[in-house]
């Protein structure tokens, strides 16, 4: 138990920079898209594929630090059913929950690695301004998910412990 | 399969593990992954739908999102929104339940700089409840107003949740968020009307307070110095879209830098207080657009399974008017509401009430804008409204449940009544976007 609370920490940490990194690109996304709109208006071109850039950072931070957010238990739910019942049997049912998130996160994480896989062998690209692999976003898509996993386990942990 | 078969799976499915108390995003996740194995082939499909997540959020329309709640945690976590309000309640004196009307007053001056009814009930809240608690209002007057004015940030642009909407509409962002002024605004009046009504009809409500004896620039100087330049952020967003000068995307960007050199000229701005911004937003986007990524492919799910189609057509076999059907969808949401999230409403109900209004003739805007109107009401909906339970984070020990409850109701049937009004005269919303044309 000792070796999963050592882990559990080094995650809460690794998960606290990815947050507030998350939180730097979206102060950047502020700059660069009002440096685009200054550099427009006033005639002096354009940050050419700054818009593709933003999206798929959007993509990136939204899914990377989907994790951190689950750690902060902050993603949105419902509590109607979990507030009525008994402390003993919320807790029950709040592990059954997790259980059923991990295996959620395990079969996306899967099906992203067999698409991914895909991808590479076709060499499927996305054209816009830039020729983006398909691939490269599905790492972080199965990245993202093997990291929910992960947290979904140590949810577990923690409620046991 | 039939389609209401499919409807009752796919949508029973998401309700269910809802309300069992799964995270939203992951209700959406899980019902993609049973429907993919139903209506997709199985393997087949399942192995084709990651890129889709892949694409739902990689969107420039998603990030004025971001941005409208980073302009608004800015405001907060710089001290700057609560130096504000306290230059409010200076101002207003001499009016049956003054502190009622400071809180709707300053909620109102929030709403149109932050996109987040949370952040607004909540700063309200705490730094006005106790003052009126203690000094004798009724928790009835004190709360109501505070729980109903942090609903219009939905309203009043710029509002995170009325891009979204927009933005899953395929729809005009612009319009949208400029249509929702008006009525936004006739809400504060009608709520602020109640508040006085009430309170000179009944002075033990909210007994008179001592105001502070000031004239002249005691009085005006803090409203000059702390209020009128934040609406310079409200200026720069809502006219740079107004006069074409930038896209929602690019005004919300400006928003952000016009709230930074705000805050910097108060000297508020320190780094601490920016990193706390961007880790707020961080949490809040991510948790936001991370639900989007799971309903965006569920609603593709539900047009292959024939869900949607199915629903579509038992509509127009009952021959619907465009007043009747949007009675009806209003009515839906509401209920909705009791028990629901506001995303989640949005994306179990627009897949169906999008082509409805399109086959109807409806004007979208005019349905959109209902549409926040009956989320913003859901917010504050016996039993489980989100608000509701923010009040009951910030409000004492003592006050009950249903006394918060019953705060909230008159402000219910006030929300109902701009509906109404919504409802027959569509042009109170429509009218400031048709200029923008």
């Amino acid at each position: 138990m000792e070796l999963f609370r050592r882990f559990d920490t080094v995650m809460g940490r690794l998960y606290d920079g990815v947050g507030l990194l998350a939180g730097v690109v979206i102060g950047m996304f502020a700059v660069a898209i009002s440096l685009d709109l200054g550099l427009r208006y006033f005639g002096l071109g354009n940050l050419a594929g700054m818009q593709e850039i933003v999206e798929y950072a959007l993509f990136a931070l939204v899914f990377l630090a989907a994790p951190w957010v689950l750690r902060l238990g902050a993603h949105v739910r419902v509590d109607v059913v979990l507030s009525a019942l008994p402390d003993g049997a919320a807790r029950r049912l709040d592990w059954c929950l997790d259980l059923f998130g991990f295996a959620i996160s395990v079969v996306l994480g899967w099906y992203g690695w067999v698409n991914l896989a895909q991808a590479y062998r076709f060499q499927s690209v996305q054209m816009k301004y830039f020729q983006v692999p398909e691939w490269w976003l599905l790492t972080v898509f199965v990245a993202a998910f093997a990291l929910l996993a992960l947290e979904f386990l140590c949810r577990l942990f923690r409620l046991r412990d | 399969m039939e389609w209401y078969w499919a409807l009752s799976f796919l949508l029973g499915g998401v309700v269910f593990l809802l309300l069992l108390g799964l995270p939203v995003a992951f209700a959406f996740f899980a019902a993609n992954i049973a429907g993919a194995f139903v209506f997709l082939r199985g393997h087949i499909g399942l192995s084709l739908m990651p890129i889709e997540y892949v694409f739902s959020v990689s969107s420039y329309t998603l990030v004025p999102v971001a941005l409208f709640i980073l302009m608004g945690e800015i405001l907060f976590q710089t001290g700057v929104a609560y130096r504000s309000i306290d230059a409010i309640d200076r101002l207003i004196s001499r009016v049956p339940g003054r502190l009622s009307v400071v809180s709707i007053a300053g909620g109102t001056v929030f709403s149109s700089l932050s996109g987040s009814t949370i952040a607004n009930t909540a700063l309200l809240g705490n730094l006005l409840l106790p003052d009126m608690l203690k000094r004798g209002y009724h928790p009835t007057i004190a709360m109501g107003p505070i729980m109903a004015v942090g609903g219009i940030a939905m309203l009043i642009p710029p509002s995170a949740l009325a891009v979204l909407l927009a933005s899953l509409a395929e729809r005009s962002i612009s319009e949208l968020l400029i249509a929702g002024v008006l009525p936004g605004l006739a809400m504060a009046a009608l709520f602020v009307l109640y508040v006085t009504v009430r309170c000179r009809l009944d002075p033990s409500l909210a007994p008179p307070t001592e105001v502070r004896p000031e004239t002249g620039w005691a009085r005006w100087g803090p409203f000059i110095r702390d209020v009128l330049p934040l609406f310079i952020i409200f200026a720069v967003v809502v006219g740079s879209i107004f006069l074409r000068i930038a896209a929602p995307e690019e005004a919300s960007a400006l928003g952000c830098l016009a709230a930074l050199v705000i805050c910097a000229m108060y000297r508020s701005l320190t780094w601490q207080n920016l990193l706390d911004a961007l880790r707020e937003t961080a949490k809040v986007t991510v948790m936001l657009l991370f639900i989007i990524a799971g309903s965006l492919t569920f609603s593709q799910i539900l047009q292959v399974s024939g869900a949607t189609t199915g629903v579509l057509q038992a509509l127009a076999a009952m021959e619907l008017t465009q007043v009747s059907a949007m009675i009806a969808m209003m009515a839906l949401l509401l209920f909705l509401g009791c028990f629901m999230d506001q995303v989640s409403m949005i994306l179990l109900t627009l897949p169906f009430f999008l082509p409805v209004a399109d086959s109807l003739g409806m004007n979208s805007t005019w349905l959109m804008v209902m549409m926040l109107i009956a989320m913003e009401i859901s917010l504050i909906t016996p039993p489980f409204g989100l608000l509701l339970f923010v009040m009951k984070g910030v409000a004492p020990k003592a006050i009950r449940v249903t006394q918060i409850y019953a705060a909230a109701v008159p402000f219910i049937v006030i929300e109902l009544l701009v509906m109404a009004v919504l409802i027959a005269f569509p042009a109170v919303a429509l009218w400031l976007p048709g200029l923008l044309r």
